[in-house]
């Protein structure tokens, strides 16, 4: 074989030989004018040797820890800034059309109140809404149930190795002892969203 | 000597609003919790030991209330109180000086209806075993049923103990 017959390829069927893509004639064809310049072919060699190292010690992806909670997070935040657009708008609102009957209606009002004695009746009692927020344990042999009952919220959580019995469990309370609040860990990690 | 006091005044007069502005109102505390660890078992208490300490009356009826932690007999193991900073994270070590369970938390700003929103998280030898942000409100505990010991199972209950009214 003789290098002058065998054109030199360009520079894409070049990379794509080298990343072991090409087929057919066009790789018989790189391989020909590869096997008169051995410098191309250890090129190449190199070339791969590292991409394999590359895969074998990054992955391809990384998850996220708390995938989950973490959504659950952003879509908290959006729901909350949405809602406070909403009532910001239908507040301006309301006050751009209504502003002269509502200031009308409350002069009446007041008017009213000052000619009548009557009693204040009772206010209704404020409705509380018991949310149960979302938990996730980080093993995934252990799982969490959560529920809501009268007085309390209450996670059940299964799956957990057993705390050793010859391990003494009683710890020294703050109510017996000195008040505990010292040792604190300070971590800022004010929130960046 | 009064042109030393002036200069004096003149040097606190600057250096007081530089003082002021270093605050870090992160470290504000923004309420206070207190987690306790209790002890629900079906079996023979002296088992759990001599240290560990009667439960009120009070909460017996409450948790024995609750589905999932119906036992014959509660026991108590310890407690710890914690002020919740505004943005830096605390620990709670009811087992203290054990550190076989931990808590560690950070405050999310407060509920539309009067709570805390908090960062919470159970560590169990070291090991964080469960994550959550619950709502926590005066007087309605967040239960938490948790690991086996000698025979019984922990109860941890955090509660908020107060809240710092709004500036």
């Amino acid at each position: 074989m003789n290098s002058t017959n065998i054109t030199q390829p360009d520079e894409t069927t070049l990379t794509l030989w080298i990343d072991g893509e090409l087929e057919g004639e066009a790789l018989q064809g790189v391989e020909a004018w590869a096997l008169e310049n051995p410098e191309i072919i250890a090129e190449r060699d190199a070339i791969q040797a590292m991409n394999a190292n590359i895969k074998e010690h990054v992955p391809s992806s990384i998850e996220p820890p708390y995938p989950d909670f973490f959504n659950q997070h952003i879509l908290r935040h959006i729901g909350d800034e949405a809602a406070t657009a909403e009532r910001s708008q239908q507040k301006s609102g309301f006050w751009r059309w209504f502003a002269t009957p509502a200031a009308a209606c409350v002069m009446a009002v007041c008017f009213y109140m000052g000619t009548q004695v009557g009693e204040v009746a009772d206010s209704a009692p404020p409705l509380t809404v018991t949310q149960v927020p979302p938990v996730y344990t980080p093993d995934g042999a252990v799982s969490a149930n959560i529920f809501s009952s009268e007085n309390a919220t209450v996670i059940v959580l299964e799956g957990l190795d057993d705390i050793p019995d010859d391990l003494e469990m009683v710890g020294i309370s703050s109510e017996r002892g000195t008040r505990s609040s010292s040792g604190a860990v300070l971590v800022n990690t004010e929130m960046t969203f | 000597m009064n042109q030393a006091l002036g200069i004096l005044m003149i040097l606190c007069l600057h250096l007081a609003p530089t003082a002021v502005s270093a605050e870090d109102k992160g470290k504000e505390t923004v309420g206070r919790i207190k987690a306790t660890l209790y002890i629900g078992t079906d079996g023979d208490v002296s088992l759990l030991g001599g240290k560990v300490t009667e439960v009120d009356a009070a909460t017996v009826k409450h948790l024995g209330g609750i589905e999932k932690m119906q036992f014959k007999h509660y026991r108590k193991l310890g407690d710890d109180t914690k002020a919740v900073f505004r943005s830096y994270e605390n620990w709670l070590t009811p087992l203290k000086p054990s550190e076989e369970i931990l808590l560690s938390f950070e405050s999310r700003g407060r509920s539309a209806e009067g709570g805390l929103r908090l960062d919470l998280e159970l560590w169990q030898h070291r090991r964080k075993v469960m994550k959550s942000d619950p709502i926590l409100q005066k007087g309605r505990p967040l239960l938490i049923l948790g690991p086996k010991w000698r025979g019984g199972t922990i109860i941890i209950a955090v509660e908020l103990i107060e809240l710092t009214p709004s500036k």
